[in-house]
Protein backbone atom coordinates (compact mmCIF):
# COMPACT_ATOMS: atom_id res chain seq x y z
CA UNK A 1 0.00 0.00 0.00
CA UNK A 2 1.31 3.42 -0.87
CA UNK A 3 2.21 5.81 1.87
CA UNK A 4 0.38 9.02 1.04
CA UNK A 5 2.23 11.12 3.63
CA UNK A 6 5.55 10.50 1.92
CA UNK A 7 3.94 11.08 -1.47
CA UNK A 8 2.53 14.43 -0.35
CA UNK A 9 5.82 15.43 1.21
CA UNK A 10 7.83 14.50 -1.89
CA UNK A 11 5.36 16.20 -4.23
CA UNK A 12 5.59 19.39 -2.21
CA UNK A 13 9.38 19.20 -2.00
CA UNK A 14 9.63 18.64 -5.75
CA UNK A 15 7.96 22.00 -6.36
CA UNK A 16 11.12 23.70 -5.08
CA UNK A 17 13.44 23.59 -8.03
CA UNK A 18 17.16 23.80 -7.54
CA UNK A 19 18.76 26.11 -10.02
CA UNK A 20 21.68 23.86 -10.82
CA UNK A 21 22.81 24.08 -14.45
CA UNK A 22 21.98 20.80 -16.15
CA UNK A 23 24.11 21.41 -19.22
CA UNK A 24 27.83 21.05 -19.65
CA UNK A 25 30.01 24.20 -19.69
CA UNK A 26 30.23 25.93 -23.06
CA UNK A 27 32.55 24.11 -25.43
CA UNK A 28 33.24 21.32 -22.99
CA UNK A 29 31.96 18.51 -25.19
CA UNK A 30 33.93 19.84 -28.16
CA UNK A 31 37.14 19.84 -26.13
CA UNK A 32 36.48 16.34 -24.81
CA UNK A 33 35.79 14.96 -28.28
CA UNK A 34 38.87 16.72 -29.68
CA UNK A 35 41.09 15.34 -26.92
CA UNK A 36 39.57 11.92 -27.34
CA UNK A 37 40.32 11.98 -31.09
CA UNK A 38 43.86 13.11 -30.38
CA UNK A 39 44.32 10.32 -27.84
CA UNK A 40 43.03 7.60 -30.14
CA UNK A 41 45.79 5.07 -30.92
CA UNK A 42 47.07 5.36 -34.49
CA UNK A 43 46.79 2.32 -36.75
CA UNK A 44 49.85 0.06 -36.67
CA UNK A 45 52.24 -0.36 -39.62
CA UNK A 46 50.78 -3.54 -41.08
CA UNK A 47 47.18 -2.29 -41.05
CA UNK A 48 48.24 0.96 -42.66
CA UNK A 49 50.22 -0.88 -45.36
CA UNK A 50 47.32 -3.22 -46.11
CA UNK A 51 44.97 -0.26 -46.40
CA UNK A 52 47.34 1.53 -48.78
CA UNK A 53 47.82 -1.59 -50.93
CA UNK A 54 44.05 -2.11 -51.08
CA UNK A 55 43.47 1.51 -52.13
CA UNK A 56 46.24 1.34 -54.73
CA UNK A 57 44.91 -1.94 -56.13
CA UNK A 58 41.44 -0.48 -56.37
CA UNK A 59 42.76 2.53 -58.23
CA UNK A 60 44.73 0.31 -60.65
CA UNK A 61 41.67 -1.88 -61.29
CA UNK A 62 39.46 1.14 -61.99
CA UNK A 63 42.02 2.74 -64.37
CA UNK A 64 42.63 -0.57 -66.16
CA UNK A 65 38.92 -1.17 -66.62
CA UNK A 66 38.39 2.31 -68.08
CA UNK A 67 41.38 1.86 -70.41
CA UNK A 68 40.18 -1.57 -71.56
CA UNK A 69 36.68 -0.30 -72.32
CA UNK A 70 38.05 2.67 -74.32
CA UNK A 71 40.43 0.41 -76.20
CA UNK A 72 37.63 -2.00 -77.07
CA UNK A 73 35.44 0.86 -78.33
CA UNK A 74 38.25 2.29 -80.47
CA UNK A 75 39.17 -1.04 -82.08
CA UNK A 76 35.52 -1.70 -82.90
CA UNK A 77 35.23 1.72 -84.60
CA UNK A 78 38.44 1.11 -86.60
CA UNK A 79 37.21 -2.34 -87.63
CA UNK A 80 33.92 -0.90 -88.79
CA UNK A 81 35.63 1.85 -90.84
CA UNK A 82 37.93 -0.71 -92.50
CA UNK A 83 34.96 -2.87 -93.35
CA UNK A 84 33.29 0.07 -95.09
CA UNK A 85 36.43 0.89 -97.07
CA UNK A 86 36.77 -2.72 -98.21
CA UNK A 87 33.15 -2.74 -99.33
CA UNK A 88 33.61 0.49 -101.34
CA UNK A 89 36.78 -0.83 -102.94
CA UNK A 90 35.13 -4.13 -103.78
CA UNK A 91 32.17 -2.39 -105.38
CA UNK A 92 34.48 -0.14 -107.39
CA UNK A 93 36.51 -3.11 -108.67
CA UNK A 94 33.37 -4.98 -109.60
CA UNK A 95 32.10 -1.94 -111.52
CA UNK A 96 35.42 -1.60 -113.31
CA UNK A 97 35.40 -5.23 -114.42
CA UNK A 98 31.79 -5.18 -115.49
CA UNK A 99 32.50 -2.26 -117.86
CA UNK B 1 35.77 17.63 -9.66
CA UNK B 2 33.53 15.73 -12.06
CA UNK B 3 34.95 17.52 -15.09
CA UNK B 4 38.49 16.85 -13.92
CA UNK B 5 37.61 13.17 -13.65
CA UNK B 6 36.13 13.27 -17.14
CA UNK B 7 39.43 14.59 -18.50
CA UNK B 8 41.40 12.06 -16.48
CA UNK B 9 39.32 9.13 -17.71
CA UNK B 10 39.12 10.33 -21.30
CA UNK B 11 41.19 7.40 -22.53
CA UNK B 12 38.47 5.05 -21.25
CA UNK B 13 35.76 6.66 -23.40
CA UNK B 14 34.99 4.12 -26.11
CA UNK B 15 32.83 6.43 -28.22
CA UNK B 16 30.15 3.71 -28.40
CA UNK B 17 27.73 5.56 -26.08
CA UNK B 18 26.71 9.24 -26.27
CA UNK B 19 29.07 11.57 -24.42
CA UNK B 20 26.25 12.83 -22.17
CA UNK B 21 25.58 9.32 -20.85
CA UNK B 22 29.26 8.68 -20.24
CA UNK B 23 29.69 11.98 -18.39
CA UNK B 24 26.56 11.39 -16.30
CA UNK B 25 27.83 7.93 -15.27
CA UNK B 26 31.07 9.53 -14.05
CA UNK B 27 29.09 12.25 -12.27
CA UNK B 28 26.86 9.69 -10.56
CA UNK B 29 29.76 7.53 -9.43
CA UNK B 30 31.79 10.52 -8.22
CA UNK B 31 28.87 11.84 -6.19
CA UNK B 32 28.09 8.42 -4.72
CA UNK B 33 31.72 7.96 -3.68
CA UNK B 34 31.74 11.42 -2.12
CA UNK B 35 28.56 10.78 -0.15
CA UNK B 36 29.80 7.32 0.85
CA UNK B 37 32.93 8.87 2.28
CA UNK B 38 30.87 11.15 4.53
CA UNK B 39 30.21 9.99 8.06
CA UNK B 40 26.82 8.59 8.98
CA UNK B 41 24.69 11.37 10.33
CA UNK B 42 22.95 11.01 13.70
CA UNK B 43 19.27 10.18 13.76
CA UNK B 44 16.99 13.11 13.12
CA UNK B 45 14.93 14.30 16.09
CA UNK B 46 11.92 16.51 16.41
CA UNK B 47 14.01 19.10 18.25
CA UNK B 48 16.41 19.32 15.28
CA UNK B 49 13.66 20.57 13.01
CA UNK B 50 12.81 24.21 12.39
CA UNK B 51 9.38 25.60 13.24
CA UNK B 52 8.35 25.37 9.60
CA UNK B 53 9.53 21.77 9.29
CA UNK B 54 7.63 20.83 12.45
CA UNK B 55 4.54 22.46 10.95
CA UNK B 56 4.97 20.28 7.87
CA UNK B 57 5.28 17.14 10.02
CA UNK B 58 2.16 18.18 11.94
CA UNK B 59 0.28 18.88 8.73
CA UNK B 60 1.21 15.49 7.28
CA UNK B 61 -0.05 13.75 10.42
CA UNK B 62 -3.32 15.62 10.82
CA UNK B 63 -4.45 16.33 7.27
CA UNK B 64 -4.70 14.32 4.08
CA UNK B 65 -4.67 17.36 1.80
CA UNK B 66 -1.74 18.59 -0.27
CA UNK B 67 0.72 20.81 1.56
CA UNK B 68 0.24 24.54 1.09
CA UNK B 69 2.56 26.39 -1.33
CA UNK B 70 4.14 28.33 1.56
CA UNK B 71 5.23 25.02 3.09
CA UNK B 72 7.13 23.87 0.01
CA UNK B 73 10.49 25.18 1.13
CA UNK B 74 10.11 23.64 4.59
CA UNK B 75 9.01 20.34 3.06
CA UNK B 76 12.06 20.40 0.83
CA UNK B 77 14.31 20.97 3.85
CA UNK B 78 12.56 18.17 5.73
CA UNK B 79 13.07 15.83 2.78
CA UNK B 80 16.76 16.81 2.68
CA UNK B 81 17.01 15.89 6.37
CA UNK B 82 15.31 12.55 5.78
CA UNK B 83 17.46 11.83 2.72
CA UNK B 84 20.64 12.48 4.70
CA UNK B 85 20.01 9.36 6.75
CA UNK B 86 19.63 7.12 3.70
CA UNK B 87 22.25 5.24 1.76
CA UNK B 88 23.69 7.28 -1.12
CA UNK B 89 22.12 5.03 -3.75
CA UNK B 90 18.71 5.31 -2.09
CA UNK B 91 19.13 9.06 -1.81
CA UNK B 92 19.92 9.24 -5.50
CA UNK B 93 16.92 7.10 -6.42
CA UNK B 94 14.53 9.37 -4.49
CA UNK B 95 16.15 12.52 -5.83
CA UNK B 96 15.98 11.46 -9.47
CA UNK B 97 12.59 9.77 -9.33
CA UNK B 98 10.58 12.09 -7.09
CA UNK B 99 12.40 15.40 -6.70
CA UNK B 100 13.64 15.74 -10.27
CA UNK B 101 10.63 13.88 -11.66
CA UNK B 102 12.65 11.72 -14.06
CA UNK B 103 11.27 8.55 -15.60
CA UNK B 104 12.63 5.10 -14.73
CA UNK B 105 14.03 4.86 -18.25
CA UNK B 106 15.91 8.15 -17.86
CA UNK B 107 17.33 7.04 -14.51
CA UNK B 108 18.35 3.75 -16.08
CA UNK B 109 20.37 5.66 -18.68
CA UNK B 110 21.89 8.04 -16.14
CA UNK B 111 22.87 5.49 -13.50
CA UNK B 112 23.19 2.27 -15.44
CA UNK B 113 20.92 0.51 -12.93
CA UNK B 114 18.18 -1.84 -14.09
CA UNK B 115 14.55 -0.74 -13.88
CA UNK B 116 13.88 -3.31 -11.16
CA UNK B 117 16.83 -2.08 -9.09
CA UNK B 118 15.65 1.52 -9.36
CA UNK B 119 12.18 0.56 -8.13
CA UNK B 120 13.55 -1.56 -5.29
CA UNK B 121 15.88 1.21 -4.11
CA UNK B 122 13.12 3.82 -4.32
CA UNK B 123 10.75 1.54 -2.40
CA UNK B 124 13.28 0.86 0.37
CA UNK B 125 14.14 4.54 0.59
CA UNK B 126 10.46 5.48 0.91
CA UNK B 127 10.02 2.89 3.65
CA UNK B 128 12.99 4.29 5.57
CA UNK B 129 11.73 7.83 5.16
CA UNK B 130 8.30 6.77 6.37
CA UNK B 131 9.80 5.05 9.45
CA UNK B 132 11.96 8.05 10.20
CA UNK B 133 9.01 10.40 9.90
CA UNK B 134 7.04 8.21 12.32
CA UNK B 135 9.95 8.23 14.80
CA UNK B 136 10.19 12.02 14.64
CA UNK B 137 6.53 12.22 15.58
CA UNK B 138 6.93 9.66 18.40
CA UNK B 139 10.07 11.18 19.96
CA UNK B 140 9.65 14.92 20.40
Amino acid sequence: MKDHKIDRLLRSAAQVREEAPSSMPFGFDTRVIALWHAALPTANGVASLVRRVALLSMAVIVISTIAAVREANQSREIGESFANEFAIADTAIQDEFSQ
Amino acid sequence: MIFIKVFQKLSQFSGKVPLEHWVSRIAVNTCLNQIESERVRPELRHADLTEEERAVVENLATSSEELAPDQRLASRQLVEHLLAALKPVERLAIDLLYLQGRSVDEIRKITGWSAALIKVRAFRARQKMKDQLARIKEKP
